[in-house]
């Protein structure tokens, strides 16, 4: 009886628990194949993605919409560094790529997918995102983490992931270039497969601060090989970069 | 004596001049040096690789040289390996030298003791 009345209970637990997860979006199973509400099938994008284009963060070189101050700042980097000064890149530092210069993918990128999340593994300095898919929303903007990947969720609209991201430190990096933002970008992507072998980024970097329109840039992936692999990369291993205090800073 | 210049340099705070590895415009892109030598030591380590090359100048001085080469995760994917130099190997490399003038370059390209010869285009801006 005992056992019996155990039983009944744990059932009615694993009934519960199952209504649970079918109706949260948390729960909700995310990983490639599985259908969603809406009738989406989760699009694989899991594997590892290595770089097409090139290492500047807009693959022609184009110029982000700048206001006339941080055009001005460019320009003045720009002049120190046709100088032969040394216009310091915070990765020369070992300080992370932190977003969107992420998604250059100047080494590859592994993404996995999972329950109510999505994670991205940069190679370059064993960088991390997790891109939470589980409904959740954004910490309130006075108590957020200002971060180098700021805090990411995600959401399958069709067959794209939608990333929106916030909480990012005004001093992350685009690419090697003197190219700077304020501490007010935000950063959506649409992530999405081209073909199977193709995935596709349509970043949209938006700066109140330092932009005058979004500045839409589009990145794309290929699928690695049967080889393909995420090596190990330790950026403080050997580096033989010295900086003065303060030189890695963008200057004013 | 370049550990009592890094200390001495620590202590003052003047910048040791050291090779940048993410900026090379401290190297001269529009020169090349071909530098014959003995490998000391070949660094296989990350942000970038390099090979301590043991030079021995008109003089009969031996000079070490520091050429920085793409991080194993660039290179080793165009096929080099962590034993690609060894010590003691004699080798011919060529390198775009330091604008100051100090015994270092970037790789360029190099020919190993069996006559296999590394191609160059692997150190330039992608190597970031």
């Amino acid at each position: 009886m005992t056992s019996g009345r155990f039983g009944f209970v744990v059932t009615r637990w694993a009934v519960l628990t199952a209504t649970l997860l079918a109706t949260s979006p948390g729960a909700m199973s995310q990983v490639p194949g599985s259908k969603l509400p809406n009738g989406t099938v989760v699009p694989d994008i899991t594997g590892i993605w290595e770089r097409i284009e090139g290492i500047r963060f807009a693959p022609a070189g184009q110029m982000p919409p700048y206001n006339a101050d941080y055009r001005h700042r460019y320009d003045l980097a720009m002049e120190a560094r046709n100088r032969g000064e040394r216009v310091a890149d915070p990765t020369s530092r070992c300080l992370p790529q932190g977003m969107p210069r992420f998604m250059v993918a100047s080494y590859p990128l592994e993404i996995l997918q999972t329950r109510g999340q999505v994670t991205l593994i940069a190679e370059w300095s064993s960088q991390v995102r997790r891109v939470f898919t589980d409904g959740r929303g954004h910490p309130p903007a006075d108590e957020i983490d200002i971060t180098f990947n700021g805090h990411s969720t995600g959401r399958w609209e069709g067959q794209a992931l939608v990333v929106d991201t916030v909480g990012i430190r005004g001093d992350t990096s685009f690419d090697a270039s003197p190219l700077t933002h304020s501490d007010q970008m935000t950063v959506s992507e649409r992530i999405f497969l081209k073909n199977p072998q193709t995935l596709v980024a349509e970043i949209t970097v938006t700066d109140p601060g330092a932009f005058t329109a979004p500045w839409k840039v589009v990145r794309t992936y290929r699928r690695g090989g049967p080889d393909a692999r995420i090596m190990e990369y330790v950026c403080e291993e050997n580096n033989r970069e010295i900086f003065l205090p303060g030189q890695n800073q963008p200057k004013p | 004596m370049r550990q009592r210049l890094l200390l001495i340099c620590l202590l003052t705070g003047i910048a040791l001049p050291v090779l940048a590895h993410h900026s090379f415009s401290m190297f001269d892109e529009k020169k090349e040096t071909v530098l014959k030598g003995e490998v000391k030591e070949f660094q296989w380590s990350n942000p970038h690789t390099w090979i301590q090359l043991n030079v021995t100048d008109e003089s009969g001085k031996v000079v070490e040289w520091s050429i920085e080469g793409g991080s194993p995760n660039l290179v080793g994917r165009q096929g080099w390996k962590r034993n690609t130099f060894k010590p003691g190997d004699k080798v011919e490399i060529t390198v775009h030298p330091m604008r100051d003038g100090q015994p270092g370059g970037s790789f360029m390209r190099a020919v190993l003791p069996d006559g296999r010869r590394l191609g160059g285009d692997q150190i330039p801006a992608a190597a970031k």
